[in-house]
């Protein structure tokens, strides 16, 4: 394998004349703790490696999505917002990235155009020269406010398109959306996804070369999770077809739910001919802090999947399995998880083979779990499954089942009209409402809430590179004294004794 | 089609990968007890690395098959032998030697041997199949399996028509450094089918890049004859593939894997996994992909202890540069096999040149032995070395052997006589059990010792008098 793909690189440079670039996009802050951590990574843990991660040789850091947003405000009490700032203020060399999910802001309702306006607005204020934008059902009309406003704030635009597998997903239709994509909005560069770690190398051969042919110089970036062991030569195998560039975080908060490793894919990306600017060593030296961050807080660290072909058939997301994981866990039923999965795959068939990357897996997921705990499947309807249903998030990709769609419009909601509503525009009513207030907080009470702004916590600054871990320093130093059986310590709220 | 089947490997390779080797003959009774009765197609039980071990631990390795023999419950008992020892006692395990070994496998339960030449010496093979058939053994012929452009399919397929010429009774792949792919299996699958000419073909692959799991299934539905596996504790990584993970997913592919008993497959992981708990063996984990194992190509334990070298030298980013110096060193050396008992040989021999001592200031023995002849000539680059190490006069001639045939057994073990029997007895313990086995043996350091938890208190004191 080694030799096919180096013999590849290596006509490809003799057709050429010069060795391909293939750039890295470092995801640690962004995707690999939404997969490994259930987006539990504080602004605390950030700050101390950013400056190191900006000078890895990244070419783009993505900093923050909408899934950081919730995360962040909802769990860890912290200004999402503030977090790119201080981002922002310590990656002063490479682009970092703010990613936009369709029209949606917080939960899965799209949101009328002039707060989409607003969100990017704020990301590109706060710090982001690169805007990503997603929509799983590739309907680019929901994406028309944000694009046009990054353009206007002159924000690199990058537009992720997801692999899917299910019929009509295939090289062509890829190739007709980048083309639709170029025509609307002259976007800057491509994102080609696999969120469910259910990519294969064959497809990979014909995807990405198809897309290349059409965005030609612009950039092709290439997303690819481990949940299947065959991520990270998935990858290999996208940057010898045509890839540019390489989603990828810092081992190891790498591998497993999250994507390739960054160290890995330097050192291969390399040996097999290409030129891969990386600073590796130092790259090792963040992945001893991220593991002592993950030690110090109970996280995981990546650990590589075993292959199993199940996951061609839930085809389930990273940061969803990680949260299905947690949540699964917290309710007391995290043995119900192989059930679920299972209802997950006969689900999304169901309902039109939507691609599994956000909102839908938590959508089908939370559909999955209901019709798991109730015994009558779609008994229990959740509100975004019935909006799906009606074609509020947008054109669906294939058609849901007769059956299935007429339970869900007989039990979802009611209060749910069959027919989208047309979204008036919010952002005026909410200067009204809050005058005087920045528009960094106008927009997060917009999608919190007073009460969960109003108690978010100034993060502490502090850029010291180490993990202090001073209790299980003092018992390890105690631990390495001969013969001294008898010491006592004491200092308000701590007392110590060994004898 | 022929249904596939399953050989498991933990009780050999599976532990050797994952644990180092550090499961003893009692440790695996009640493991074995339950692979007795999982109707597996075999159970291998034994291996060159599987006798080191048993030796190192004083334990003798034919006991070992006597003891899971009565087991086994009639399921096949497969051994390895390598005919090229690594221990240093002999170069080659032929003539007498071979016969005595493969007659006392044979009495103590194996019945079916994996003869594995690493020079793929056919003559050697032809006649080590024939001593395992004239103890009734089942002969099957190993086809090691190398990644690199001049062992073209072409190549297998004459080398398995070969193989059969020995007369062996089955043919085995041997992917011993996990590098097969499914680009590649199925052409090679094909031109082994033509090679071997009706006799059935099995299959031994590895997990260091991951993909060995994937390999495994695509073989099963190529109609491969039979499966080496591991149970998931011991599976991954170094070692095979899962058999829970075969049997699951060939059972979602539906592809044709006849099944063993899976209610006895869980119960042997339980036994195996409760042993791994109690003696803080790790868990197997698989491997995350990486090319190197395309470059270095080391088996098995070998490229895990070359991994966990590389790690605790802080230097896993220098992976390519010591896969490298791997490759230049056979080279330079005139190729031998990576294979025991050159490659172990030769990834020692490539720390030492990472670790900037002077290339070849100091030599592993296996490799002094390759360069002296003592395997057949050489053609090597590294004509100082071999004027600096001197020849051996009689290269091809036989050592003088021990007239006994427990002194062979002992040669062959690589000892000079083979450990007593001994009392095999291993209990597994309940949690509670362990706290307070735990407990008592940390009791003479100290003066009082207290555990509390939910509905228990424990309190220890020395009594003041």
């Amino acid at each position: 394998m080694l030799n096919q793909l180096r013999e590849k690189v290596n006509a490809e440079f003799a057709r050429t004349g010069k060795r391909r670039r293939i750039q890295l996009v470092d995801a640690t802050l962004r995707d690999a703790h939404q997969c490994l951590w259930a987006t539990r990574m504080r602004t605390e843990h950030m700050l101390p490696m950013v400056e190191r991660l900006d000078a890895l040789g990244f070419d783009v850091i993505e900093g923050i999505a909408l899934v950081q947003f919730d995360a962040s405000v909802l769990f860890l009490n912290q200004s999402p917002l503030e977090r790119l700032r201080l981002l922002s203020e310590r990656v002063r060399h490479t682009p970092l990235r703010g990613v936009v999910r369709s029209n949606m802001l917080r939960s899965f309702f799209p949101e009328p155009d002039d707060l989409s306006e607003l969100y990017v607005e704020r990301l590109v204020a706060n710090g982001a020269r690169d805007i990503g934008f997603l929509d799983s059902l590739h309907c680019w009309d929901n994406l028309v406010p944000a694009i046009s406003t990054a353009k206007r704030l002159g924000a690199t635009t990058t537009l992720a398109m997801i692999y899917n597998l299910a019929p009509g997903y295939d090289a062509p239709f890829y190739a007709a959306k980048a083309r639709e994509a170029i025509e609307r909005f002259d976007i800057d560069a491509f994102t080609f996804g696999d969120a469910g770690g259910s990519m294969t190398v064959e497809q990979v051969r014909s995807i990405v070369p198809a897309i290349k042919a059409v965005i030609g110089d612009r950039p092709l970036e290439i997303i690819t999770h481990c949940l299947n062991a065959t991520g990270s030569l998935v990858a290999l195998e996208a940057a010898v077809h045509g890839a540019d560039r390489l989603l990828c975080s810092i081992d190891p908060l790498a591998n497993g739910n999250a994507g390739p490793s960054a160290q890995m894919l330097a050192r291969n990306l390399r040996e097999i001919g290409f030129e891969v600017s990386f600073d590796d060593r130092a790259a090792d030296e963040i992945g001893d802090y991220l593991a002592g961050v993950a030690e110090e807080n109970g996280f995981p660290v990546g650990v590589p999947a075993e292959y199993d072909p199940a996951h061609f058939v839930t085809q389930y997301a990273g940061g969803a399995m990680s949260n299905l994981q947690s949540q699964l866990q917290l309710a007391g039923i995290a043995d119900k998880l192989p059930v679920v999965l299972e209802e997950i795959g006969r689900i999304r068939v169901e309902l039109g083979s939507p691609v599994m990357a956000t909102p839908f897996p938590a959508m089908i997921a939370a559909q999955a779990v209901m019709n798991v705990l109730s015994g009558e499947r779609y008994k229990v309807v959740p509100d975004e499954v019935k909006k799906y249903v009606c074609g509020y998030f947008g054109a669906l990709p294939l058609p849901v089942d007769p059956d299935i769609k007429d339970r869900v419009l007989a039990n979802g909601s009611r209060e749910i009209a069959i027919t989208p509503p047309v979204l008036a525009p919010r952002v005026p009513e909410l200067r009204r409402r809050y005058p005087g207030l920045s528009d960094d907080e106008l927009l997060l009470r917009a999608m919190y809430g007073d009460e969960k702004i109003t108690g978010l916590v100034p993060t502490v600054v502090d850029d010291t590179f180490s993990v202090r871990r001073p209790l299980h320093e003092l018992i390890a130093g105690l631990a390495k004294l001969p013969e001294q059986r008898h010491v006592h310590i004491a200092m308000a709220g701590f007392e110590l004794r060994t004898r | 089609m022929s249904m596939t089947t399953l050989v498991d490997v933990s009780l050999s390779d599976g532990q050797t990968a994952a644990w180092g080797g550090a499961a003893s003959t009692a440790m695996m009774l009640g493991t074995m007890n339950a692979l007795g009765q999982a109707r597996l197609a075999a159970i291998e039980v034994l291996s060159p690395a599987v006798i080191a071990q048993c030796i190192s631990r004083d334990e003798n390795p034919l006991q070992r098959v006597a003891a899971f023999r009565e087991r086994a419950n009639g399921t096949p008992l497969r051994a390895t032998v390598n005919l090229l020892p690594a221990h240093g006692h002999l170069d080659v395990l032929a003539g007498e030697a071979l016969d005595t070994w493969l007659r006392l496998l044979a009495k103590a339960g194996i019945s079916e041997v994996v003869l594995i030449d690493p020079l793929l010496d056919l003559s050697r093979l032809g006649n080590a199949v024939q001593k395992a058939q004239a103890n009734g053994l089942t002969a099957i012929a190993a086809l090691p399996y190398v990644d690199d452009p001049e062992h073209c399919d072409a190549y297998y397929s004459a080398c398995a028509a070969r193989l059969v010429l020995t007369g062996a009774q089955r043919i085995m792949l041997r992917d011993e450094a996990g590098l097969l792919h499914v680009d590649r299996l199925p052409g090679l699958l094909s031109a082994l089918r033509s090679g071997v000419d009706g006799k059935p073909l099995d299959l031994h692959t590895r997990c260091h890049t991951g993909l060995g799991p994937q390999v495994a299934l695509e073989a099963i539905r190529l109609g491969i004859d039979r499966l080496d596996a591991a149970l998931p504790t011991v599976a991954n990584g170094a070692s095979t593939p899962s058999l829970a993970l075969l049997i699951r997913s060939a059972a979602l592919l539906e592809l044709p894997l006849q099944n063993p008993d899976q209610d006895r497959i869980k119960e042997a992981q339980a036994q195996l996994a409760a042993v791994a708990d109690q003696e803080g063996f790790t868990e197997s984990q698989p491997w995350a992909f990486d090319l190197a194992p395309y470059e270095h190509q080391l088996p098995g334990e070998i490229a895990a202890e070359a991994m966990q070298a590389l790690r605790l030298r802080g230097r896993l980013a220098d992976l390519f540069e010591f896969s490298h110096e791997c490759t230049r060193i056979r080279q330079e050396l005139g190729h031998p096999p990576m294979l025991p008992p050159f490659a172990q040989a030769i990834a020692r021999q490539a720390l030492e040149h990472l670790d900037a001592a002077p290339r070849f200031a100091t030599l592993q023995p296996a490799l002094r032995r390759w360069l002296q002849g003592c395997y057949g000539p050489v053609d090597t680059s590294l004509l100082r070395l071999q004027q600096r190490i001197g020849a051996i006069a009689n290269p091809g001639h036989p050592v003088s052997l021990p007239a006994t045939e427990e002194a062979l057994a002992a040669i062959v073990s690589g000892c000079r006589a083979l450990p007593p029997l001994q009392k095999l007895h291993y209990e597994v313990r309940t949690p509670e059990q362990a706290l307070t086995h735990g407990l008592l043996q940390r009791w003479p350091d100290y003066t009082v010792l207290s555990v509390t938890g939910p509905g228990l208190s424990i309190h220890l004191e020395h009594s003041k008098g």
